[in-house]
């Protein structure tokens, strides 16, 4: 087998408070949407939104 | 070693006491090459083309499969869709005549919104009920597999046609092109597993940047699947333009450039769009131009340089590079942390070409999978 066939690629999302402008990563769950208010932050109560969805490769 | 006594006519066994099966054995193998060099090569090639053509006989078939269980798995199609997704696939588009390309761009813009229109249709008609973001991501991953059935029969059809009329230089072409081709296709059928999740694609970072400028403002349809938003920035006034998002489409932004132009008059466009990188480029960086930052087929960027030029704006153009497979496959963290970056340098490209109170529209091009606004 090639070394690209190895390849497995786990996606993330990146959360991050409107207020206190803390930021989190996990796992990638289905209905992740970029720009979308997800809850309340653990933190200080602050908007929740996702930032970023990307991939990360792993060999 | 002495090469002073070195006998060419007996390195070749052409001497006085030459052996004759010496002589064959030399001989033989120049009279195979001179009448049948060419069928040698011909066997070789298509043998390395034989093995390509079937991995993308394998990716045909796997990428359709996960099509249709996607569909009887996650949502309700009203009957079996095997038989329609089939017939689906065969289907094709007769560009139109080009001996006079006057006036050819209306007439692409027509077949290209016609065959989206009736695809969706059709796609529609599988289902009782199915909500837009789903029928959208069916619509895409049915392009996904009617590609690489194309390039399975063009590819098939071109190897045939070499070895039926045992014609060396026919394959030439496609032993050139299959590597391009593997690539393209390798990324296609990686694409599916992104596009099945609505995950964001490395094509979404032009609708990522203007997304987010987007948030919070009042959004409005300015033209099909594509939205505009009003905003500010240091005394100039921006008008924001990208897909529709979460939806997986491009829009249409030249419809809606052409639609916002005359109402508001901007003094400068920018587009933002994933570029393919060259080969040696790095992934993920940024470049800044001139011109109409937008890819396709040609008719949404021949109207956005139509108009433009009819009112005297300037477009200037951020393009973030990246492969084929990373624009079409799930967004990498490089590419989805120059989003950052990439608005600053909108903020400064802004500053330095505009002055207070002119206009400025920013455009983000690409797919919009996964990515609001």
């Amino acid at each position: 087998m090639k070394s690209t066939d190895r390849k497995i690629t786990k996606s993330y999302s990146c959360l991050e408070c409107q207020a206190c402008k803390n930021m989190t990563k996990r796992k990638f769950e289905s209905g992740d949407v970029v720009f979308e208010n997800i809850g309340k932050c653990s933190e200080c109560d602050g908007n929740l939104m996702i930032t970023m969805i990307f991939g990360e490769t792993i060999e | 070693m002495d090469i002073t006594n070195f006998d060419l006519d007996e390195f070749f066994g052409m001497g006085d006491d030459s052996n004759p099966l010496m002589m064959l054995i030399w001989i033989l193998p120049i009279i195979i090459f001179v009448f049948y060099g060419q069928r040698i090569q011909l066997l070789i090639s298509s043998n390395e083309i034989k093995k390509d053509i079937g991995k993308l006989e394998e990716f045909k078939n796997e990428t359709r499969q996960k099509l249709i269980d996607y569909i009887k798995n996650n949502l309700k199609p009203k009957d079996d869709p095997i038989k329609k997704i089939d017939s689906f696939l065969d289907y094709f588009t007769i560009m139109p005549i080009d001996l006079d390309p006057n006036g050819i761009i209306p007439k692409i813009n027509h077949l290209v919104h016609s065959r989206e229109d009736f695809t969706r249709l059709q796609v529609k008609s599988l289902f009782d009920e199915i909500s837009s973001f789903e029928l959208i991501k069916i619509h895409n991953l049915l392009e996904i597999v009617t590609s690489l059935q194309l390039y399975y029969k063009i590819t098939r059809h071109l190897y045939l046609t070499a070895k039926k009329q045992k014609n060396f230089p026919l394959i030439l072409p496609l032993q050139m092109m299959i590597p391009f081709i593997m690539e393209e296709a390798t990324a296609l059928k990686d694409a599916i597993e992104s596009m099945k999740n609505g995950q964001p694609m490395g094509d979404g970072i032009g609708p990522m940047v203007v997304g987010q400028m987007m948030i919070n403002k009042p959004k409005e349809k300015a033209a099909f699947e594509t939205v505009w938003a009003k905003s500010e920035f240091d005394g100039r006034q921006l008008l924001l333009v990208k897909a529709e998002g979460p939806n997986a489409t491009v829009g249409r932004p030249g419809e809606a450039i052409e639609n916002i132009i005359p109402k508001q008059k901007p003094d400068l466009i920018i587009m933002i769009d994933a570029a393919l990188k060259l080969e040696g480029e790095d992934s993920a960086t940024i470049a800044k131009g001139f011109g109409a930052a937008i890819g396709g087929i040609g008719t949404e960027k021949f109207k956005i340089e139509e108009v433009a030029t009819k009112n005297e704006i300037p477009i200037l153009a951020i393009v973030i590079k990246q492969t084929i497979k990373e624009a079409i496959t799930l967004m990498s963290e490089d590419i989805a942390k120059q989003a950052k970056i990439v608005r600053e340098q909108i903020h400064d490209m802004i500053q330095e070409n505009t002055k207070p109170g002119q206009t400025v529209m920013v455009v983000g091009v690409g797919n919009t999978l996964g990515v609001s606004q």
